[in-house]
């Protein structure tokens, strides 16, 4: 989230699209049912179906699954049809006015630079005209024309490229009936005003689509036309997954970054050496200028006294990544399917389950040598030899199944989608022989590197002068302290991350949480003052990376010249009487003040920090146009899900040009499996179900699997409440419960009913109540940039058992 | 030994009740104390907690009230209709005829009762107080028969009708209460009307006070066998 | 000073969360036949809603109501509305408990003491919401164990200076906790707020029963499973305020006639007349 959860409760409007969040993240709806009730917020919700967040909504439209380009598309057709936009914000704080080079080009659902035979784009073509720098080291610029009448400006282009999202198409593409995409579009634009703010809330609806990163880009990009970013009650809320999803990202569990979103090393020859790969990392321009601060100081942390100028800061111990393989979830099943992985250690990861046509993950599973799983149960990964079907004689995989502490058994921080990290204090004792994560890992390590000691292979260096020196037992403030990181001339703890240097003085495990642990009795997690400051920022709760700043991007509350829009949404302004910066007298007085952390050099002049509201890109502004960063290319550009009941009706390009089909052959047609079928998830159940399902309190909630359908298809089918069906998809079929409800509707699709299904994900074959998996539905293809399965928009074919 | 014929006079003693009729009235009237026994319990579980404990506990005097019901809803009518079909006739004519000196009768009994002379009219073979009783004895058994029913499985009844159970069964199981003391007094203690416990015993009453309290049918029944 | 719960069903989204943590808090199983350990269970069948707590039980004291409306504009409504004991001023279990075991608490709570229940049921059948219900417990052939229950509003918390379960778990706040006057009130305020939006709102349990715990409703009682209007059951008040009391006299009556016939005939007996002796007429 660009703002937090508390933030929630100053919107004016929020729109829900992608998202369920009354049933996956009920505390939002603590905060925006405070909106509603005292600030007259509306909430709209855009959904397949009917969901318990569209009963509390003040206008519900249905949209069919994987539309959600063209649905944001037709908004910012509408916006700019309309003259909608907050010109002034898009003027100064967006990209909008920037003169795009001539390489750019779009015809017919295809950008310029597009290779078929790598199916990647070359993105040089899509740069914009820079001014000419004398210093080659200077912060590059852009050619802008602030009266937006280029035509090769962002916003002429945006208009152009969007022209085509009219109301018709739209409506005929996502099924959403005209007045009420009309209604949504007005309602939400209401907020494109100084003394109105609004927040769009997505969730996994959003992202597990081939278009997935391109469908946040969309709703970003409708944010700054409405100048809703880095104001109370406005910005894009990413509700994660998990109450800690948000700081497994921060910590990099993901295959291709470094802690901090720095992008991991490859085995090319422009990261050949920690000078080439900072080189290739750093941008010119922005926050980001400081990569080699950051890297250097998590080498000095991760590598200690061994990590030395002379061996570039262990930069060598690091893997490098083979860049041309995929190391994402489907690549990896697909690895181990094909038997080129040996071994797998899951942690509270349960791929029979979540996992895109699971039958085969499960499948894939067979062919390891051994499986570790780390869990509170045993779930239907440690139990995956004898699922249904399977013949356990003939597999030959050890299986280590390890206890793990529930959160209550240890102690220790989640990061939450407001990038706030909370410690939690331990309740009770762990049961039996059960281990908190922490422990299980750090004993871990401890082994591997007692078998690799002596060892003078340069390989094994990197295990062997890693520093593993947290003191026994292992305490999460000791990993806290390594990851906030010290001034090693002083020895002490640092107060912030703009402290950080690439000498090898300082270290730093991950920078953004750099100042969470300022002090060794002061613990930022820990905190929890309840106190509200102003505008939803209660700053003494608890910390939010970086340096406990509640809103990113909060320059842009306030216009060029510091003075905040509105009086409502002021968050941070210019006081020219405030002291100034001690370090140059010579500025004399004045900075931004206000109520949260200002996300830029406070005392810099209001003109100065105006001109890169958004710190984090090269060129300082908000990205109308990506230019970089998107592999589909700098607009949103709607392409029909993998499987789909229609052809494109915005161009002759069906697929994402950019996705890898990993199973051509395994791909349903709309004669064959003619219903559209989505997945989700229940409040009633966490996940893959293994914590939920288990607890006889949680599992009786919601016992059984089942399909929802409407009332029509099930007419259609001869179907009744309650009974058993079978759904089929080109992966395979499953048999579950019938549950007909008003809550699904047919669609009226590109002329012709469309019926629209869905399905929880929660259920597996072990746990006290058990269901046949959603995912042995959904096909094995992801996101073109992230490389997250399409799990919500596939084929299926419905009929009574 | 073959059966005499009612109202015989043999001894002293006329022949009253044949034994169908003396057990029809036995085994309701001990299930009818089991069950008030029992039923005491349920009905004040606070005050009856000793009764309950020498009972065995709550839930086994519940078991017992329902195992004492069955006797009692099933047994005493059937018995007295099917195998004593006189008896059963005459006491349903009795009960249910009242004449101008059945109602003299039971508006000078209360004297009587109290062992105080009443100029009282002549009776039939049950006496107007007998017929009383005999009617609330019928009536209240078919409420606390058709309540305990709905009580018993109240999920088949409609809930006004399993709420209206509650009373009805109190109320019969009061009135029956009531007038069980008058019934029990007059034939245990009262020092006239006891002799009718040996008629209703043995089947033979004495003659004497059999003619003094039922002269009409003494007239017209009984007969020297 | 009575307190009360007030749930705003506009604010309700369904979550369940009040639903487990009364569990919890009340250490109540989930209805679940048989033995988890055993493998041999079931949960209650699969009613085609998420609403799969569909009446109360003994390990049930709260749950959320669910209905799908057709709405007026041709979409649809759901509504969600937070059950459990009513706890009604003029309760009626506590009216037909023989035993005493329902007791009103100080905070105004109508408290079910499960030690001193007998299981008699009266309570079960009688409550205008079909609140309370039975546990049964096998002691033996023929004979159960059996137990009334239902929510006692947290007492235990409450008199800790806690509130109960399910309004401290609430997200949203549709569950509140405080002094009855305080809650009508915000009620009342609601009710004005809502009226635009939902024609069809209004307070339930201001008056029902002789006060309830509040409820702002935004559609039609029933739809809540609330019957429109609650009243003691007339079969209560004739059970309390006739069949007892005259068949009580009744009694009495009867015993007195005892006392009376024993006193007249041996204490103080009639002289002896003639009468007798003519023998009958």
């Amino acid at each position: 989230m660009t703002n937090g959860w508390t933030d929630l409760k100053e919107t004016d409007c929020a729109l829900i699209i992608g998202s369920n969040a009354a049933e996956n993240h009920p505390i939002s709806f603590k905060w925006l049912t405070k909106a509603r009730d005292e600030r007259g917020a509306k909430i709209i919700v855009v959904d397949p179906r009917f969901t318990r967040s569209a009963s509390k909504a003040d206008v519900y439209a249905p949209m069919r699954s994987g539309t959600d380009i063209a649905f944001m598309g037709g908004m910012i057709n509408y916006i700019l049809q309309n003259n909608l936009y907050w010109k002034d914000y898009v003027v100064n704080y967006t990209n909008a006015a920037f003169i795009v080079g001539e390489g750019y080009d779009f015809k017919d659902g295809m950008f310029s630079g597009y290779d078929p035979k790598t199916r990647k784009y070359d993105a040089k073509q899509w740069d914009f005209e820079m001014e000419p720098q004398a210093d080659p080291k200077a912060a590059p610029k852009a050619k802008t024309d602030p009266t937006l009448s280029h035509p090769r400006c962002v916003f002429n282009l945006l208009k152009k490229h969007y022209s085509r999202y009219d109301l018709d198409t739209v409506s005929r593409v996502c099924g959403t009936p005209k007045e009420k995409l009309e209604e949504v579009y007005r309602t939400y634009a209401e907020t494109g005003k100084p003394d109105k703010s609004g927040v769009i809330m997505y969730a996994m609806g959003t992202t597990q689509h081939t278009v997935g990163s391109q469908n946040v880009r969309s709703y970003a990009m409708v944010q700054l036309l409405l100048g809703n970013i880095g104001v109370p009650g406005g910005g894009v809320a990413a509700l994660r997954g998990e109450s800690n999803v948000q700081g497994s990202t921060d910590y990099a569990l993901l295959f291709h970054l470094l802690p901090g979103y720095i992008n991991a090393p490859n085995a090319n020859a422009d990261h050949a050496t920690l000078e080439a790969y900072l080189k290739k990392e750093t941008p010119k321009g922005g926050f980001k200028t400081n990569t080699p601060k950051w890297v250097v100081s998590m080498l000095k942390a991760w590598f200690g006294d061994a990590a030395t100028k002379e061996n570039e800061f262990g930069y060598h111990w690091l893997p490098k990544k083979d860049p041309k393989k995929n190391y994402s979830w489907i690549a990896l099943f697909e690895a181990m399917y094909n038997g080129t992985i040996k071994g797998l250690w899951t942690w509270g990861e349960n791929p029979p389950v979540s996992g895109p046509n699971c039958t085969k993950e499960a499948k894939a599973m067979e062919n390891l040598d051994w499986l570790v799983c780390v869990d509170l149960f045993e779930s239907e990964t440690a139990a995956f030899w004898k699922r249904p079907g399977a013949d356990p004689a003939s597999i030959k995989t050890e299986v280590f199944l390890l206890p793990a502490c529930s959160s209550i058994e240890k102690s220790g921080t989640v990061s939450n989608s407001a990038r706030m990290t909370q410690y939690r204090w331990q309740a009770v004792q762990p049961m039996g022989e059960s281990k908190p994560d922490l422990d299980i890992i750090y004993e871990l390590f401890a082994k591997i590197r007692e078998l690799y000691k002596g060892s003078k292979a340069a390989k094994d260096q990197g295990i062997l002068n890693l520093t593993w020196d947290y003191g026994h037992p292992i305490t999460p403030e000791a990993v806290a302290k390594e990851i906030n990181g010290r001034d090693l001339t002083t020895g002490k703890l640092m107060t912030s991350f703009a402290n950080l240097k690439d000498d090898g003085t300082t270290t730093s495990g991950c920078w953004i949480y750099c100042g969470m642990f300022p002090d060794e009795n002061k613990y930022r997690a820990m905190d929890r003052d309840p106190a509200e400051k102003a505008k939803g920022i209660f700053p003494g709760w608890a910390y939010s990376w970086p340096v406990n700043r509640r809103i990113l991007y909060n320059r842009c509350s306030a216009d060029p010249a510091g003075k905040p829009w509105s009086e409502d949404k002021k968050i941070v302004w210019w006081d020219p009487n405030a002291p100034g910066d001690p370090a140059k007298p010579e500025d004399g007085p004045g900075a931004f003040v206000g109520y949260d952390v200002t996300d830029f050099n406070k005392f810099l002049k209001p003109e100065k920090s105006a001109a890169a509201p958004f710190i984090m890109q090269v060129l300082g502004k908000g990205g109308l146009y990506a230019n970089t960063g998107m592999n589909e290319g700098p607009f949103p550009e709607h392409y029909e899900p993998w499987e789909s009941p229609m052809k494109n009706a915005f161009s002759s390009v069906q697929l994402n040009p950019v996705v890898k089909v990993w199973e051509p052959d395994k791909q349903g047609s709309p004669d064959q499996f003619p219903i559209v079928c989505t997945t989700f998830r229940l409040s009633e159940h966490y996940q893959t179900g293994t914590l939920t399902r288990n607890q006889p309190w949680l599992a009786e909630l919601q016992p059984y699997m089942f399909i929802e359908l409407s009332e029509e298809l099930a007419a259609e089918k001869g179907i009744k409440q309650g009974q058993k069906v079978k759904v089929s998809s080109a992966r395979g079929e499953i048999e579950v419960y019938a549950m007909i409800t008003k809550r699904w509707k047919p669609m009226e699709i590109d002329g012709r009913t469309v019926h629209c299904v869905g399905m929880p994900w929660h259920y597996g074959f072990a746990a006290i109540a058990k269901g046949e998996s959603a995912n042995v539905l959904t096909p094995h293809i992801g996101d073109g940039n992230t490389m997250i399965p399409e799990y919500k928009a596939f084929l299926v074919d419905i009929k009574g058992v | 030994m073959a059966q005499p014929k009612i109202g015989t006079l043999r001894n002293g003693k006329v022949y009253r009740f044949d034994p169908v009729e003396v057990a029809a009235h036995w085994v309701h009237t001990i299930s009818f104390f089991a069950l008030l026994i029992t039923g005491l319990v349920l009905f004040a579980p606070g005050g009856a907690g000793w009764l309950a404990k020498l009972l065995g506990g709550v839930n086994v005097t519940r078991l017992l009230h329902r195992v004492f019901a069955v006797p009692y809803a099933l047994i005493s009518l059937p018995l007295l209709v099917f195998f004593s079909p006189r008896g059963a006739k005459e006491w349903f004519r009795e009960m249910f005829h009242w004449d101008k000196d059945d109602i003299k009768l039971m508006m000078g009994y209360f004297p009587e009762i109290l062992g105080r002379h009443a100029d009282l009219p002549e009776a039939p073979k049950f006496n107007a107080g007998e017929k009383f009783n005999s009617l609330l004895t019928l009536f209240t058994g078919i409420g606390l028969t058709l309540s305990g029913i709905i009580m018993w499985w109240p999920q088949s009844f409609p809930q006004w009708l399993v709420r209206l159970a509650y009373p009805v069964h109190d109320l019969a199981f009061l009135g029956m209460c009531s007038m069980l003391c008058v019934h029990i007094f007059l034939s245990v203690a009262h020092p006239k009307m006891r002799a009718a416990l040996e008629g209703i015993t043995t089947g033979w009453a004495d003659a004497e006070f059999c003619k003094e309290h039922y002269g009409k049918w003494y007239k017209k029944v009984v007969t020297k066998g | 000073m009575a307190k009360t719960l007030y749930i705003d069903t506009s604010k309700c989204m369904g979550c369940r969360g009040c639903e487990s943590a009364c569990k919890q808090w009340n250490d109540l199983p989930a209805n679940i036949k048989g033995d988890l350990k055993g493998e041999k269970f079931e949960f209650l069948p699969f009613n085609g809603t998420y609403q799969t707590k569909t009446a109360f039980a003994h390990q049930t004291y709260t749950m959320v109501k669910m209905q799908e409306l057709a709405a007026d504009d041709g979409g649809v409504k759901w509504l969600f509305g937070k059950r459990q004991c009513m706890h009604c001023a003029e309760a009626t279990c506590m009216m037909v408990c023989p035993v005493d075991a329902i007791s009103r608490t100080p905070e105004g709570a109508v408290y079910l003491d499960k030690e001193k229940c007998v299981g008699c049921g009266y309570c079960v059948q009688n409550c205008p919401f079909n609140v309370p219900q039975l546990d049964y417990n096998q002691k033996g052939i023929g004979i159960w164990e059996k137990k009334s229950s239902k929510c006692n509003l947290c007492a235990d918390r409450v008199q800790n200076g806690l509130i109960p379960a399910c309004a401290k778990t609430c997200p949203t706040g549709a569950i509140k906790f405080g002094d009855r006057e305080e809650m009508l009130a915000l009620a009342k305020e609601r009710v004005e707020q809502l009226k635009p939006k939902f024609p069809g709102a209004r307070i339930y349990g201001e008056k029902e029963v002789g006060g309830t715990v509040l409820y702002l409703l935004t559609e039609h009682p029933g739809y809540y499973g609330l019957p429109e209007s609650a009243v003691v059951p007339w079969q209560v008040r004739f059970w309390k305020y006739f069949a007892r009391p005259v068949g009580e006299l009744a009694v009495g009556g009867g015993l007195l006639v005892i006392l009376a016939g024993l006193f007249f005939n041996y204490v103080m007996p009639a002289k002896e007349t003639p009468h007798h002796a003519e023998g009958v007429k």
